[in-house]
């Protein structure tokens, strides 16, 4: 389930990378859907999905995912 | 921001999503109208046996049972798994793939599961008149089994879940199914509680209603779990 005050450059991050969302899932190894359910805020990922996706992405996961209030 | 070398990949996904949706949808119309077809023809033969019906009655009953079932046979024929199909299992990674056939099967379990229960309900009812033989036993046991099974799969107990673990779980899985098995229970609750207030003046009904309600719970688990599932893959956009 997702949460307002989740923000997320996840997918801005994925598409600079030149990455599809099934080419990312691949790299962090998790589904295409998690990708998607992340990116579209409906999913809030654990610690540890945040960490697989920034080092998957190269970066960090502040740079990721921030709080919007 | 975007590089348009890359999105390119993701429609042709999301294209083929929307496309196997479509067909998904079609197809499994064709999957519920054989089980509904069975469900009535099952419905049909208990009560002519217990003499509920008439004879004339019970032909039409049949009828429909046909009518469902060929309507359902063929609507399944014409939109069976195609090109896009296996298109889309070539673009998708191993885990989607193999989490896909995870849905399939939850699918035909949580419906082909209520055509057990038709199955199941003459047998039952020789067993509760005490005329039953050694097949009605099994027929019956078997018809207990089938919701066991959609619980099985959606709790990912099963013998393709267990293999495939490390391919078949993940964060969003566990939370889509912990939705999922919260609503058959929510739904268990109060039809087991109906149950066996019928129970108090008509016994024998609860042990025929036994099967179908814990069906009833096990499939809204299941479809729950699909639904859920399919609105995680998306198809809004890459």
């Amino acid at each position: 389930m997702g949460d307002p005050r989740l923000g997320s450059r996840l997918k801005a991050v994925r598409t600079e990378a030149g990455l599809t969302q099934a080419e990312l899932a691949d790299r962090a190894g998790v589904s295409r859907k998690t990708i998607n359910t992340v990116e579209n805020g409906v999913f809030i990922p654990s610690t540890l999905l945040a960490l697989s996706l920034a080092k998957a992405l190269g970066t960090t996961v502040e740079a990721l995912f921030y709080l919007t209030d | 921001m975007s590089n348009p070398t890359v999105p390119e990949a993701t429609d042709e996904i999301v294209v083929l999503l929307r496309a196997e949706r479509r067909r998904q949808g079609r197809e499994r119309f064709g999957v519920m109208a054989i089980v509904t077809g069975i469900l009535t023809g099952g419905v049909t033969l208990t009560l002519s046996k217990v003499g509920s019906i008439s004879d004339g009655g019970a032909s039409v009953g049949f009828a429909i049972a046909a009518v469902l079932g060929l309507l359902g046979a063929a609507t399944a024929l014409l939109w069976r798994r195609g090109l896009a199909a296996r298109r889309l299992e070539g673009l998708i990674g191993r885990r989607d793939r193999l989490q896909r056939v995870r849905n399939d099967r939850i699918y035909a379990g949580s419906i082909t599961g209520w055509g057990l229960v038709a199955v199941g309900l003459s047998p039952m009812w020789r067993i509760v008149q005490g005329q039953a033989d050694g097949d009605d036993f099994g027929i019956a046991a078997a018809t207990a089994l089938s919701p066991l099974f959609v619980v099985m799969s959606v709790a990912g107990w099963e013998g393709m879940a267990q293999l495939n673990r490390r391919w078949l779980e993940d964060e969003v899985t566990r939370d889509i199914r912990r939705r999922a098995l919260s609503l058959g229970f929510i739904v268990l609750m109060p039809a087991m509680t109906a149950l066996f207030v019928i129970g108090l003046w008509e016994r024998d009904w609860v042990v025929m209603g036994f099967p179908a309600t814990l069906m009833l719970a096990a499939s809204v688990a299941g479809l729950r779990f699909v639904w859920l599932d399919q609105q995680a893959e998306g198809g809004e956009g890459g």
